[in-house]
């Protein structure tokens, strides 16, 4: 899952996106408010974690120029401003979540991911396909009722072709989810990743549960 | 508790039932006088038509009177009275109505008249005249001139008393109905009075009730009202204005706590979250050695923030409170200005800011060495933070004994005219984002409450090429 931080407090950006990366989000990161709304342009951000007071454009009117396009990005604003008028403002202009800082970074990772399952019209943390299992709270997953041993990206490829089950992801849109913008990821990336996973999914006689379609992308066949 | 309703009801009241009745008493006192006064000069008239009837004749005294012409003295009712004495003597003749009994007589003989109140002798309350007089010689026709020998001693005149007296029921009636008449009307004029205080006391106090509505109305979160009356009144314009005027700083007090609470509580909010953040997102990777050392790095500088916003918070309540007091020295203002550049020459020279300094060599002024330090230094410092890299700062400082002239000027691209009166503000920064941390907004706040301590005068101005020049003078230093 991809999120945009627009953060202008370089000690909290840092730590932000240390703990989300950590937490299996791919995390873009910026300071100012134009930036913020450059990248929310450009990319479709599974959540964008915004501040209110930033340089150059508020917070407020990045959210009010991004509904304003039509953009559903969900928003969640991480702000100071902890007055009740504040947040009623927050809500309104369109986001979807307001959290006062200072705050836990354990609250903001699970928000974010309640507004990842929204996106996705998922409301169980627990996605289940055939006997797959995915525990998007504690980053786990299982075929068979035997718990699988991915890496962060591994997790998050599976999460995602799960999340959008039954309809194919290209080999980009695979890239924009899983990595930061400023990644630098080598070409056949996807494809190593793809395989990898398989290969811990797929016990000797399963059915295979990632089906590539060819010049398309791959999905997660919907049961 | 006193009532100025209560007291101004009672007193007007009061005041106006005893003028009243004081008026009522004095007019029927007078008017009663006056009856009386009537009566006795009609009792008068009676005796000396009485008097005029009365002649002496060869030293004999008779009574030209017939009942007939007076018929009151023999009312079978309400009868009057005479009787007339010789002087001295027994009694001549009286009034059928007396039959045979006397009325009272003086002892002595008066020239003037006496009266009195007597009980008359059919026992009604009553008034008597008492008139000593010598009846006329009647003229005796019979009486020859040639019997006239004047060597033959004058004949002798004799003197008569004579009284009248008369019933005073109806006068006395008559001054009794008219006191009840006056205690009647006195007591509807009373009670109008009251009617007429009540309504007008309540009338014109109600501005001050109206007044005394609005302020009970006041609290802490409703201090934007203001007070007033509809009309105007006159009496109640100065109190309502020094309230209002009083409302007004306290409003404004009141907002500048409020926005200091929340500025204090936003400038610590963001740095407690980096803290938590920080800490949070180490404590459950601690394995990511290098991102957890950065952290402790970050850490440090936060509350290396946190402590320059409390110490200076501190040095502005203490300086507020008047705990901080002006220790005076004689000092050289150059080298001053020099040991305060130092610190901030890297910081400066990192964004190729250059310090342009004026000074007057030798100049020496009297003022607290430390304070001025720390006011300058402040100036720099806000000099050096917002100056555009590669731009100059100008610092011109002068001075002697009794004055002081020093101008801190920089390149300020953003600042408006209307960002001025702000820029002493306490947490007062023109991009309201605060994203670097290094800047509270306090310097400025600081470095002017410094200043008036040591009697000097901050103010800050926006030259036409975009500079803004902070400028401190004193004419008596400290």
């Amino acid at each position: 899952m991809k999120l945009l931080v627009v953060e202008d407090s370089e000690r909290l950006r840092r730590s932000l996106g240390q703990g989300l990366r950590r937490a299996g989000f791919a995390v873009d990161l910026t300071a100012d408010g134009e930036e913020g709304l450059a990248f929310a342009e450009v990319n479709d951000y599974d959540v964008i974690v915004l501040d209110l007071m930033l340089p150059k454009l508020d917070g407020l009117s990045v959210l009010r120029r991004l509904r304003l396009q039509g953009r559903k990005t969900h928003v969640l604003i991480l702000s100071a401003k902890d007055q009740v008028e504040d947040r009623i403002r927050g809500l309104e202009l369109g986001a979807d979540d307001y959290l006062i800082k200072p705050f836990s970074f354990e609250e903001l990772c699970a928000r974010v991911r309640a507004l990842v399952r929204r996106r996705y019209e998922s409301k169980d943390p627990v996605l289940r396909i055939a006997d797959l299992e995915i525990d998007t709270a504690r980053h786990q997953a299982s075929r068979g009722g035997l718990p699988l041993s991915l890496t962060p990206t591994e997790y998050s490829l599976l999460h995602l072709l799960a999340l959008r089950r039954g309809r194919v992801l290209s080999r980009d849109q695979i890239l924009d989810h899983l990595y930061d913008s400023a990644a630098d990821v080598s070409s056949n990336v996807v494809e190593v990743l793809v395989y990898s996973l398989r290969k811990k999914l797929q016990p000797a006689g399963a059915p295979p549960l990632i089906v590539t379609r060819r010049g398309r992308g791959y999905l997660i066949e919907a049961p | 508790m006193r009532s100025i309703r209560r007291r101004l009801v009672v007193t007007l009241l009061a005041g106006s039932a005893l003028l009243v009745f004081a008026a009522g008493l004095s007019l029927g006192g007078l008017v009663a006088r006056r009856l009386r006064q009537e009566f006795d000069r009609a009792l008068l008239a009676k005796a000396r038509a009485l008097v005029t009837l009365t002649v002496q004749h060869r030293g004999e005294v008779e009574i030209d009177f017939a009942d007939e012409f007076m018929p009151e003295f023999e009312a079978p009712e309400r009868p009057e009275y005479f009787q007339l004495w010789l002087a001295g003597g027994p009694t001549l003749e009286r009034s059928r109505s007396l039959g045979a009994r006397d009325l009272p007589r003086s002892a002595d003989l008066a020239s003037a008249p006496r009266f009195r109140d007597l009980r008359l002798p059919d026992g009604r309350p009553g008034r008597l005249v008492e008139v000593a007089f010598v009846p006329q010689v009647e003229d005796d026709e019979e009486w020859p001139e040639t019997a006239f020998d004047p060597a033959a001693p004058p004949p002798r005149l004799r003197s008569a008393v004579l009284a009248v007296a008369r019933g005073r029921e109806d006068l006395d009636g008559l001054i009794r109905s008219l006191y009840a008449a006056g205690a009647a009307s006195a007591a509807l004029l009373v009670a109008g009075l009251a009617l007429l205080v009540h309504f007008a006391v309540r009338g014109g106090l109600a501005p001050l009730a109206a007044v005394g509505r609005q302020v009970q109305a006041l609290d802490a979160d409703r201090l934007d009202g203001r007070i007033a009356v509809e009309p105007p009144t006159r009496e109640l314009l100065p109190v309502i204005e020094q309230l209002n005027a009083l409302l007004g700083r306290l409003q404004s007090a009141f907002e500048r706590e409020r926005r200091f609470a929340g500025d204090v509580a936003h400038e610590l909010r963001t740095p407690v979250a980096e803290l938590r953040s920080l800490a949070e997102v180490g404590r459950r990777w601690p394995e990511d050695r290098e991102a957890v050392e950065g952290f402790f790095a970050d850490v440090a500088a936060i509350a290396r923030q946190m402590e320059g916003i409390v110490t200076t918070l501190l040095a502005l309540a203490r300086c507020e409170a008047g705990l901080e007091r002006p220790v005076p020295s004689r000092f050289a203002l150059p080298e001053l200005v020099e040991e305060t550049w130092a610190p901030l020459a890297a910081e400066a020279a990192g964004k190729d800011v250059r310090l342009a300094l004026e000074t007057a060599p030798g100049a020496a002024v009297v003022c607290d060495r430390e304070k001025l330090g720390l006011v300058l230094g402040n100036l720099l410092a806000n000099a050096v933070a917002y100056s555009p890299p590669g731009s100059t700062v100008a610092c011109t400082a002068r001075g002697e004994d009794g004055w002081l002239e020093i101008t801190v000027a920089n390149p300020a691209p953003h600042l408006g005219a209307a960002d001025l009166p702000h820029l002493f503000e306490r947490f007062w920064r023109k991009d309201p984002a605060r994203s670097n941390g290094q800047h509270a907004g306090l310097g400025l706040a600081l470095a002017r409450s410094f200043a008036a301590l040591l009697g000097l005068d901050l103010t800050a101005n926006l030259t036409p090429d975009q500079r803004l020049e902070l400028r401190l003078t004193a004419k008596e230093t400290s």
